[in-house]
């Protein structure tokens, strides 16, 4: 082997170091990825139907357009952001997806323009946020408005539209993608999942986006552009949340502006839900998978047990707190010290 | 350390100015604007404008306590706590024959406090970060107060229009402003102030030297629910009824105010009047683009373009101040 | 003032243990403060110092055992717990708040939460009081302390600690932070306090200040205390012998045999180099294969000197230049640096250094991962092996790349922070004040990790507050005073006099004035010398 330099001799080099906290990480990871499991054994048992091939593809539907959706936000929190202008985008792919479509664009001009679009926002947010040290909140929150604003504008509020019939199919449960048997909306969320987590893991890109998230200013020290991360973050971010726009469009087959609203909570949610850490540095998207199909799961569970949407959202929003309590608490002060 | 070099004039400014004029500036610039395009907004046309703008001007201000407790102190709840206040205003009070203006104004605060000291529970006792204990009581309260009052509702007691009268000499919710603006101007005199900013700038500071943080921060989550209470009881007067879908939009429109104001996101620095500047601020901003019949469209887009160099501006001020 | 023979001592830990989960932080402490005393404790890092700190001080309270003050055993649930007893503290990190004046950094936490404590005016009298007995304008106690320097800084926490009652004074580290008149001033302050019957509990690493001050010492080594001995006892040798459980703890001072580099040989310059707007330009050089150590007190321009030379911050004039296959290259900034073979360690490691979310293996690896890659995408077994070889080359234990690196001591963290930039096969590596903080055992495979680089031909530049460092493992020494090189030292001037008159901006020969340029003097007590 190589030749350590430190003396035989030396037993105080290394006083025995505290012990490390990864017994608690480990444990609340197994939970994380437990409790999809677990909470599909509780929905098959209460709520007939679920335990069919189209019952388990509309839950992977619905799931693989929130997952789309919770890419951005769950990068974002890992940087120690957040997107508030993920639902925005979901607006403007889908309107643009529909109006343009009905004036006779063609559907690959079309995802080219949206994407581009998406850059821009991605860029912006990345940029803004970069600059002295402002608050992804308030960034994003402005973006927000912008993009909504100028959807309005471009379309002057037109809300009609058309989709392509293979949009309606990706999302449809008894749709099926080469014969499989899949929607294509599945497909999708499980080539992205692969591509994300591949990222995270296996790329110089993924190891400076955690070490940005973990310390931005020995991350700088250590060749890390916090702009350039920063940046392709947030457009990767935009770039999915088209992504769930577009098979939003498919759904209803009309445009809204609007129709991302609920993903701003509901992102949110997921990640927080699989267990990431709002403080950065921490976290993958695998977990945020694994919170959005328990909330997925959770809303189809309380919809079958014929709660209204109004105690639907009281009940998540104490499924958050009760979640958060278990494996997500901050430190006290003192043991910051 | 460094040898000192002259220091440039802006920075000088920057550092003897407080953080929130360029937000009053700003709110100036808005005023002449107004004025201009409005003929009546001198003559008593903007008593109106500060009644419509009065319940972001609460909500914000409710919003500026827990900001400046630090430690990503954030209350996403202050719109569904405004909201969850009509609601038992006009869906538990009223139809009980409870609508003594007494008991409205204290059963207001009450629910305010109460949703206040949840939060803070929450967050300081419990210690869930504060945007996801927040978020979380947003979607209880927000779905609480939808479940009560499903449909809007328009029948208010006589006497709340008292909030909403514009016949003295002075919009009467300007009162009401004033009132929220001393309490928290004589809890300014005290220690809690020292106390407050201590923490949220530095709360391992603040508990090595002997702050109990855990107080601190508590009262401060107490105290945005009683003013968020207070802005729920004036919203639904302005509204003229209790509508639960209201509030929640109120949100994230008073935590943009709060950063127009110039307060730190990350704590410790800013007040209530920052909060209320830049309040009011936001509101003239969308009148103006209003007045000049600007579509709801483009309101929507100016307003993200205002907020996002508003920030930036209020970034770059603060560079200069602390430039060493 | 007469002592009674056996008084009650001020603060006791009687049989106090700690876990941390498994681990044991503190084993059976006993320790045991007299009234007007000045006690000191010390030990390496990892020896449970910091842990009694924090026990006396509220932060923490122990597993088993009492505290005991004045022979009542009390629950310090709290700092503030702990100042109603009459227990001060100052840290060595500078706990102020960038928002608030100084005054009311001061007098925080004094307050009930809505009651002050005393008027405004009553607080000024008392802060300013304690203020110019140290030494510092009183006008430090209105501004915010955003402008302040590190030692302003820790003079408002000091300040802070004695405008309250006291009868325990804990400084840990404290004195680090501080220039040496300030806390000269200090010293001789603490020594009025004694006298009127109030304690100290001194943590230090540096023994001519524990020499100077201390009554008695408390030796901590791995979490057991270790033995309490008599000022007449404490001698370095004796306290360091203590501390490590050897006999040869002395060893390291001595000096390893310092190498002539070729003058000319130069990898790395300074040319007409200004720091600071005011501070006269020099010329430095560093020579290929050596290793050059910069001195200076802090706040002198070395931090400032390392930091110009490895690109992270720019000279206000002059330029720095690498050699680069026998071209001059000028360093414009750190990621050019890096790519013309200059690799810089940061000093302050939380801050600057490490990324507490991530493994060892991460932290490691983070700077060098392109190297590993083809189109973004690294080869996870050449990147896992080449930490491996890293760690066990530095001896970083534990050897295992997926550890945690908050769950690492402070020098074995420190090793993997050096790690990340060796891996890099640097041609000059300059490090930050790398030793700060680090235990006797680390510095000594340190001294000897940087003897066996040079040999394979790296230049070393290395930053030190230490001048025995400076003296252990430097074959030249710059000394910054004023915000420039004072002095550069080599061979038979390289001594401890020659570097700590040069810190103080004398040469060891002239002892009649200053020699140098007229630049700010940093202190007035020139004329006391620290001695070891």
């Amino acid at each position: 082997m190589s030749t350590a330099i430190t003396q035989g001799d030396a037993p105080v080099a290394a006083a025995s170091p505290p012990p490390p906290k990864r017994r608690a990480v480990r444990a609340s990871s197994v939970l994380v990825y437990l409790s999809p499991v677990a909470m599909f054994v509780v929905l098959t048992l209460t709520t007939p139907g679920v335990l069919s091939t189209t019952g388990v593809m509309s839950l992977l539907v619905l799931a693989s357009v929130l997952g789309l959706a919770a890419v951005g936000q769950t990068w974002a929190v890992m940087i120690g952001g957040i997107d508030l202008s993920i639902p925005a985008t979901i607006g403007m792919a889908n309107v643009l997806v529909t109006t343009l479509y009905a004036e006779g664009w063609g559907f690959g001009r079309i995802v080219l323009l949206v994407a581009v679009v998406s850059l821009a926002i991605g860029t912006a947010n990345g940029l803004l946020s970069s600059l002295f040290g402002l608050h992804p909140l308030v960034v994003t929150l402005g973006m927000a408005s912008l993009v909504t604003g100028s959807v309005l504008v471009a379309t002057d509020g037109n809300t009609g539209g058309d989709v392509p019939g293979f949009v309606t199919d990706a999302v449809s449960p008894v749709g099926s993608l080469w014969g499989i048997g899949v929607p294509a909306a599945v497909v999708l969320w499980l080539l992205t999942l692969a591509v994300v987590l591949a990222v995270e893991r296996r790329t110089v890109f993924g190891r400076r986006l955690y070490a940005l998230g973990s310390n931005e200013r020995a991350a700088r020290l250590a060749l890390v552009r916090p702009v350039m991360i920063r940046v392709v973050v947030y457009s990767v971010g935009a770039l999915c949340a088209s992504a769930a726009g577009l098979l939003l469009a498919g759904f209803s087959g009309g445009a809204s502006v609007s129709i991302g609203d609920p993903y701003l909570f509901s992102t949110i949610t997921a990640v927080v839900v699989g267990g990431t850490s709002l403080l950065g540095g921490a976290g993958t998207y695998a977990r945020t998978v694994a919170g959005v199909l328990v909330t997925t799961m959770f809303t189809t569970l309380l919809v079958g047990l014929e709660i209204g949407p109004n105690m639907q959202q009281v009940m998540l929003g104490i499924a958050i707190l009760l979640l958060i309590t278990v494996y997500g608490r901050d430190r006290h002060v003192a043991q910051r010290l | 350390m460094s040898a000192t070099v002259a220091t440039p004039l802006l920075q000088t400014v920057a550092r003897k100015v407080p953080y929130f004029v360029p937000a009053l500036v700003a709110v100036g610039v808005m005023l002449l604007l107004t004025a201009s395009e409005s003929e009546t907004f001198l003559d008593g046309g903007w008593k109106l404008v500060l009644v419509y703008a009065s319940p972001l001007v609460l909500l914000a201000m409710a919003q500026a306590p827990v900001v400046l407790s630090g430690g990503g102190g954030l209350d996403l709840s202050v719109g569904p706590t405004a909201g969850l206040v009509s609601v038992v205003i006009a869906a538990v009070l009223i139809p009980r024959d409870l609508s003594v203006a007494w008991l409205v104004i204290v059963a207001a605060i009450l629910t305010g406090a109460a949703a206040g000291a949840v939060n803070a529970t929450l967050v300081t006792l419990v210690r869930i970060p504060p945007i996801i204990a927040t978020l979380a009581t947003y979607l209880v309260f927000a779905g609480l107060a939808t479940q009560v009052l499903g449909a809007p509702t328009g029948f208010l007691p006589e006497w709340m229009s008292w909030f909403t009268s514009v016949d003295g000499v002075l919009p009467n919710v300007l009162y009401v402003i004033l009132g929220v603006g001393l309490v928290w101007l004589l809890l300014t005199r005290t220690a809690y102030w020292r106390n407050l900013l201590m923490v949220g700038s530095n709360d391992r500071a603040a508990y090595t030297a002997g702050v109990n943080v855990t107080a601190v921060r508590f009262l401060a989550y107490l105290l945005t629910g009683v003013m968020a209470g207070v802005a729920g009881l004036v919203l639904t007067a302005v509204l003229g009824g209790a509508d639960s879908t209201v509030g929640p939009t109120y949100t994230l429109q008073a935590i943009a105010a709060v950063a127009l104001g110039g307060l730190s996101l990350a704590g410790g620095r800013g007040g209530l009047f920052g909060a209320a500047v830049g309040a009011v601020l936001l509101f003239l901003i969308q009148n103006y683009l209003t007045l000049t019949e600007a579509s709801s469209f483009e309101l929507r887009m100016a307003y993200g373009v205002v907020l996002i160099v508003a920030i930036v501006a209020n970034g770059a001020w603060d560079r200069k101040r602390k430039a060493r | 003032m007469s002592t009674p023979p056996i008084e009650p001592a001020v603060v006791e830990l009687a049989g106090i243990t700690h876990r941390y989960g498994p681990t044991v932080a503190l084993s059976d402490c006993r320790l045991s403060i007299a009234p007007g005393e000045v006690h000191g404790l010390v030990g390496e890092n990892g020896s449970g110092k910091s842990t009694v700190v924090k026990l006396l001080s509220g932060i923490m309270r122990p597993t088993e055992g009492e505290v005991r003050v004045g022979g009542r055993a009390v629950e310090l649930r709290s700092p503030a717990a702990a100042q109603r007893h009459e227990i001060v503290t100052v840290f060595q990190e500078t706990l102020v708040s960038d928002e608030c004046s100084g005054i009311d950094n001061v007098f925080a936490g004094t307050d009930g939460i809505f009651r002050r404590a005393r008027s405004g005016r009553a607080e000024r009298q008392a802060a300013e009081q304690v203020v110019q007995s140290l030494g510092a304008p009183a006008s430090i106690l209105q501004s915010s302390p955003h402008h302040l320097s590190l030692a302003e800084r820790q003079v408002l926490t000091l300040t802070r600690a004695l405008v309250r009652p006291w009868r325990l004074l804990i400084l840990d580290e404290a004195t680090s932070a501080l220039d040496l008149s300030t806390r000269d001033r200090l010293f001789a302050l603490l020594d009025d306090h004694r006298r009127e019957g109030r304690s100290v509990l001194f943590v230090s690493h540096r023994m001519d200040e524990l020499e100077i001050l201390i009554d008695r010492a408390t030796v901590q080594r791995s979490g057991r205390t270790v033995g309490t001995v008599d000022k007449d006892e404490a001698t370095p040798a004796r306290l360091l012998s203590m501390m490590s459980g050897r006999s040869d703890a002395g060893e390291h001072h001595v000096r390893a045999e310092a190498r002539a580099r070729k003058a000319s040989d130069v990898v790395l310059r300074g040319v007409e180099l200004g720091l600071a707007a005011q501070a006269p330009a020099f010329d430095l050089d560093v020579r290929r294969g050596e290793i050059l150590g910069i001195g200076g007190l802090d706040g002198q321009g070395g931090s400032h000197l390392v930091e110009v030379l490895a690109g992270v911050r720019p000279s206000t004039s002059g330029r720095v230049e690498v050699d680069r296959d026998g071209s001059w290259t000028r360093v414009t900034g750190y990621r050019q640096a890096f790519r013309s073979g200059i690799a810089y360690v940061p000093g302050k490691r939380q801050e600057e250094g490490l990324f507490p979310s991530l493994t060892v293996g991460d932290n490691l690896s983070l700077a060098t991962l392109p190297r590993y890659s083809r189109v973004g995408v690294f080869r996870a077994s050449s990147v896992l092996a080449r930490v491996r070889e890293e760690m066990s080359r530095l001896g970083v234990v534990p050897h295992d790349p997926s550890y945690p690196i908050t769950g690492l001591s402070g020098g074995n963290a420190q090793k993997v922070l050096v790690g990340r930039w060796l891996a890099a096969e640097p041609d000059v590596l300059i490090l930050n004040d790398p030793l700060r903080g680090v235990d006797l055992g680390t510095k000594r495979d340190f001294y000897a990790l940087l003897r066996e680089l040079t040999e394979a031909g790296t230049t070393v530049v290395m930053l030190s507050t230490e001048i025995e460092e400076l003296l252990t493992c430097c074959d030249r020494v710059a000394v910054c005073q004023a915000e420039r090189v004072f002095d550069v030292l080599e061979g038979e001037e390289l001594t401890y006099d020659a570097v700590l008159a040069a810190m103080f901006g004398r040469h060891v020969d002239a002892p009649a004035g200053p020699t140098g340029p007229a630049g700010p003097a940093p202190h007035d007590s020139h004329d006391r010398k620290v001695t070891l």
